[in-house]
């Protein structure tokens, strides 16, 4: 079954309602909105990166809004613990039982603020849900239902007090991406609007779970040709004998793409993936996947810059592969 | 030379780049070497026309400089007008050594000389080649045409080879093929082992071109032998054409060099052969003769010290010029007007006998309308010529205006007539003295020619010189020293030629336009007879002199033929004779190349199958002439629209539907491409339509002041419908399906309408360069040797 016209024209716009709502508290930064909802529409999770300010919990928290459904937040610190984001099963004195208290992380929307600050522990714990979409403690696993999205914030690595993220876990994100600092004018407008405190308590929620969940499967059905799926395993295999990399992109990480992609293409409008979508989505989806070889690090060389390159080597398909 | 090794491609990490490079600098080896060879045969024709030693350094040379330039333009990826101008600057330089020795200083530096000469040979050669006869040699710059046909023949063959595709390569063996046949019709009929040269061309071409299109698999049996036997084949057709079965056709023999009297020798010089050879031969017959008017032969103004003979065209003005005639000729000689008619029966020679000034001719029996065209008539001289020679059994009725013959009374003080004829040469001191010891009290010019007239004819004997036939000794001849001898020998003695010739020497001497005229003088027997048969011994020669108002009148020197010196008289007197110093011998005729067109068509309008004839092969001589450089410069742009032509049809025919929508975005990225606006690299469609775009809305050239509103205008212009085809290719290709045949015909509208919208936004000039751009062609080919190993 693929995805009909008609279908995907109502995809893009609920989505444009979506982007349009959470851009209301976020202004000025449309596309990386819709990279969030496109990660969450994809069923992932979106690591955010940047210096402090620059308005990574506004659109975690602007996108939890959008959607009806649960939202919670966990601020990680080095004395955050395990228990502190799943849960902790407690003796109940009157029942004589113990009964699990759900944690944080049983919400749709979860803002893990800050993760790179909390151990490596409580790293773990909070990874291990994103993976499995379900907690287990005392043996017992509790589904943490659907759709369940972590939005994960961090500073830049080398700020002090931080622990960096495994690449392992770091490849558990969909997609990695910064806002960075609004324009010009976004800024003044934020500057004159700075009464209100937060934007985002404005904003009221305009799709249900249901109808997200909906979406998702209807962009799993996007059509995407033998020659895109080459590209992408092309890409993919570049960036595995890239000179520069010691560690190139993972099964998963071409197989998120391939999701995203499907996602960005019914966002527009489209019941197929164009080579577009790909290169589009390469950067957010794959460079955080990548490990750089020593050498390339001490040159000052980043991922980013090392997909960009292999972009702009790898010949986009023109035709269909017979 | 450089090696024209393909355009380095960007190998993947994962193909080691050795393996990659090395066949394709060798095939491009071989495409170089196949294809100098196949034109080495091609040219094989041109060799009897100049000789080996003559011939090998310009063919040689053309083909391997032509290799050279067309790979180093390929290797540096000349575009057409930087391959042209070093084309002709090295075909300048190179030229002298190779093509025009005479000309160069040390016979390597070109002259300024040189240059302008092979600048014109590119024009002219063609028609010299066919009209001057074989063997040619090295002189002048007749060796450009085989010279250019090498180099051009190379360039354009290597050039499509070079960077054509793989298949699309192998159309360059065409190129040999075409040299071949015009080789062939530039040729002579000898040739140089036909057949051998004509199976080992088809062969090595057939071949070639198999293993460029990939058709060459030693395993492939069948196509070895499909093969083997296409080349049999061909070179069983084409070996009779090149053999010597059927005589070759070859332009040379369609071409009729203009006539020109001094390639044949002195008529009068064969005076003897008449008296000797042909004394009582019946050399022709003529009916309705007028009593007393003589038969011309020829008539020669030209005197250079050893002969009288025929001046050519340019030699002056009085000489006139043997032309084709119409159907009837204008002659402004007011005279009697009659009907004469002339049968040959022997008269080797090409003159052909005429009576007074003739009007027209009409020719009898089957070959009369060739001998029409082989026609030449000098209304000057009142000569015709057949250039074929005059056949046995030639017949032809003439009218003819048969002038007066004024007598001296008549003649009065009449002045000389104004007529420039080409200065006599090498004439003896004898000459003068006598005619000034004869004439010099004469008051008038008809009497000084009277006088020497009479002179010549009253001190001088007669005789023929056969002293087999008891005659007195008299050498033949008319030279400088046969006149000193005649003049101021003991005894004043000879026959016709060497009176005549005496006294026109005399007249010139005395200022008198003059000239010999050799023609019949039917003996009295005859005179007035209906029919009169003209025998070798009624050969004459006489002297006509040119009076104002009264044309030329002819007089008669030649002593009467009974004055013959008896053999008492005393010859053998050793008196010492002055010491005659010999003129210089004359230099040998330059060889210089005909006129363009010096037989200009007649006016007079005509119908007759004859003058049409006529007016064919002067079209076609023109035609041919002009064709050949023309074709040699017009061929390279045509195979390039051919080759435009033919990609567009077949992407637009291909059989998968989606090929054929992708084939549309193909055309309009080619289409950018040749006007020098290349699509980004690794890039989708939408990022190339953006970067056309930009492209086209950038001013032109560098000098151009950016206007935005210019420049918004025209993104409009092609950023729209490139956008457009974009998003709708991407949609077919990468969409599920098929598109509808109706949905591809809507997609190649919209390709038209792009192209269009591409060509309108470029200046005049780029767009009509980027109509013969190889740009596209050559980037297709090297995106299919990029292809080709990933297809692997």
């Amino acid at each position: 079954m693929t995805i009909t016209p008609e279908q995907s024209a109502w995809f893009a716009e609920t989505f444009d309602t979506l982007v349009a709502n959470v851009g209301e508290a976020l202004l000025g930064k449309d596309h990386v909105v819709r990279l969030a909802f496109t990660a969450m529409l994809a069923e992932g999770h979106l690591l955010l990166e940047d210096a402090p300010g620059t308005g990574k919990t506004s659109l975690a928290k602007a996108l939890a809004a959008t959607v009806q459904g649960t939202h919670s937040r966990i601020q990680f610190t080095p004395d955050l613990l395990p228990s502190d984001v799943t849960g902790v099963t407690i003796y109940d004195q009157n029942t004589h039982e113990f009964t699990f208290h759900q944690g944080p992380v049983f919400a749709s929307v979860v803002l893990a603020d800050e993760i790179n600050r909390a151990s490596p522990k409580t790293q773990s714990a909070l990874l291990e849900v994103m993976e499995e979409s379900k907690v287990t403690v005392d043996k017992v696993s509790h589904s943490v239902g659907r759709p369940f999205m972590v939005i994960a914030t961090q500073n830049p690595i080398e700020q002090a007090g931080t622990y960096r993220l495994p690449e392992a876990q770091l490849d558990r994100f969909l997609l990695k991406t910064s806002l960075g600092y609004p324009d010009h004018a976004s800024m003044v407008e934020i500057l004159s609007g700075s009464a209100s405190r937060d934007r985002t308590e404005r904003l009221t929620p305009k799709i249900t779970t249901g109808a997200v969940a909906d979406m998702a499967v209807l962009a799993s059905t996007v059509h995407t040709d033998a020659a895109v799926l080459d590209y992408v395993a092309r890409l993919c295999e570049a960036t595995r004998v890239d000179a520069q990399t010691a560690l190139g992109v993972s099964v998963r990480g071409g197989i998120s793409l391939v999701r995203c992609a499907k996602v960005w293409a019914a966002s527009q409008g489209r019941g197929y993936v164009i080579p577009d979508d790909i290169k589009l989505l390469a950067e957010p989806v794959l460079a955080h996947r990548i490990i750089l070889d020593t050498e390339a690090e001490f040159a000052g060389v980043t991922s980013t810059q090392v997909v960009g390159r292999i972009l702009a080597d790898t010949e986009p398909p023109a035709a269909r592969i017979d | 030379m450089s090696a024209p090794t393909s355009a380095p491609t960007p190998t993947p990490a994962t193909t080691p780049r050795s393996t990659r490079m090395r066949p394709q600098g060798r095939r491009a080896w071989v495409d170089v070497l196949v294809l100098v060879i196949a034109l080495g045969l091609a040219l094989l024709p041109l060799v009897p026309v100049y000789g080996w030693p003559a011939a090998t350094p310009a063919i040689l040379g053309g083909l391997l400089l032509g290799a050279a330039i067309a790979g180093a333009g390929a290797r540096w990826r000349w575009p057409a007008l930087v391959t042209s101008a070093v084309s002709l600057v090295v075909y300048l330089l190179a030229g002298g050594a190779l093509a025009a020795p005479t000309t160069t200083v040390l016979g390597v530096l070109p002259s300024l000389q040189t240059v302008v000469q092979l600048l014109a040979s590119i024009i002219r050669v063609w028609k010299e080649v066919l009209t001057l006869d074989p063997s040619l040699g090295a002189s002048g710059t007749l060796l450009a045409a085989p010279y250019l046909l090498a180099l051009v023949g190379a360039i354009t063959a290597v050039s499509a080879a070079l960077r054509a595709g793989r298949r699309g390569g192998a159309w360059a063996g065409l190129v040999p093929v075409a040299v071949l046949g015009l080789a062939v019709l530039l040729g002579t009929k000898d040739t140089v082992l036909p057949v051998a040269a004509g199976i080992a061309m088809a062969v090595l071409l057939l071949g070639w071109a198999a293993w460029r299109r990939g058709n060459l698999v030693p395993r492939r049996v069948l196509a070895l032998v499909s093969l083997g036997a296409v080349a049999l084949a061909s070179g069983a057709v084409a070996g009779p054409v090149v053999a010597e079965q059927s005589p070759r056709f070859v332009l040379r023999d369609e071409m009729v060099p203009p006539f020109d009297p001094r390639d044949h020798p002195s008529p009068l010089a064969g005076f003897r052969r008449f008296v000797k050879d042909w004394d009582e031969t019946a050399l022709l017959t003529v009916r309705g003769l007028p009593e007393g008017t003589p038969v011309r032969l020829a008539t020669l103004d030209a005197y250079d010290g050893v002969v009288w003979n025929v001046a050519g065209s340019e030699a002056a003005e009085g000489s006139g010029e043997f032309r084709r005639v119409g159907e009837t000729i204008e002659t402004s000689v007011r005279g009697e007007r009659t009907e004469v008619e002339f049968e040959v029966h022997e008269l080797p020679l090409v003159w052909l006998p005429t009576v007074g000034y003739a009007e027209r001719f009409d020719f009898a029996g089957p070959r009369s309308l060739d001998l029409a065209a082989d026609l030449r008539y000098n209304d000057a001289t009142g000569t015709a010529v057949l250039t074929a020679g005059v056949a046995a059994g030639t017949r032809w009725q003439t009218t003819v205006v048969v002038p007066s013959v004024p007598d001296d009374e008549a003649i009065g003080n009449a002045g000389t007539g104004n007529v420039s004829l080409p200065e006599v040469d090498g004439v003896p001191d004898a000459v003068p003295l006598f005619a000034g010891e004869v004439a010099g009290t004469a008051t008038s010019p008809v009497l000084i020619a009277r006088t020497l007239e009479q002179g010549l004819a009253e001190r001088g004997w007669f005789s023929h010189g056969l002293t087999a036939e008891g005659q007195y000794p008299s050498l033949s001849g008319h030279g400088a020293d046969r006149m000193t001898t005649l003049l101021t020998g003991e005894l004043m003695v000879g026959d016709g030629e060497q009176y005549a010739s005496a006294m026109a020497l005399m007249a010139r001497e005395m200022g008198l336009p003059a000239r010999v005229v050799l023609g019949f003088v039917p003996d009295e027997e005859q005179a007035g007879a209906q029919e009169i048969t003209i025998h070798g011994e009624d050969v004459q020669a006489w002297v006509e002199v040119s009076f104002a108002g009264h044309g030329w009148v002819p007089f008669f020197p030649t002593p009467d033929e009974s004055r013959t010196p008896r053999e008492d008289t005393p010859t053998e007197q050793s008196e010492p004779q002055p010491q005659v110093v010999q003129p210089p011998p004359p230099p040998p005729d330059p060889v210089t190349p005909p006129d363009d067109d010096p037989e200009q068509a007649s006016t007079e309008d005509t119908e007759e199958d004859a003058f049409a004839s006529q007016i064919w092969r002067t079209v076609l001589t023109v035609a041919v002439a002009v064709g050949i450089p023309v074709v040699l410069l017009v061929l390279p742009l045509l195979l390039i629209a051919l080759a435009k032509r033919r990609r567009r049809e077949r992407r637009r025919t291909a059989a998968v539907p989606v090929a054929r929508v992708q084939g549309g975005w193909e055309e309009v990225l080619d289409h950018a491409r040749d006007l020098r606006r290349p699509a980004p690299r690794a890039s989708t469609r939408r990022e190339i339509a953006v970067g056309l775009t930009a492209a086209f809305a950038a001013p032109h050239g560098r000098s151009a002041p950016a206007d935005p509103d210019v420049s918004t205008r025209r993104a409009a212009t092609v950023g729209g419908p490139v956008a457009g085809l974009a998003a709708g290719a991407d949609a077919v290709v990468f969409g599920p399906g098929e598109p509808a045949p109706e949905q591809v015909e809507a997609y190649w509208q919209q390709v038209d309408a792009a192209i269009a919208a591409m060509h309108e936004v470029v200046p005049r000039r780029q767009r009509w360069l980027a109509r013969w751009s190889l740009a596209s062609l050559r980037a297709r080919r090297r995106e299919q040797r990029r292809a080709r190993p990933q297809a692997r």
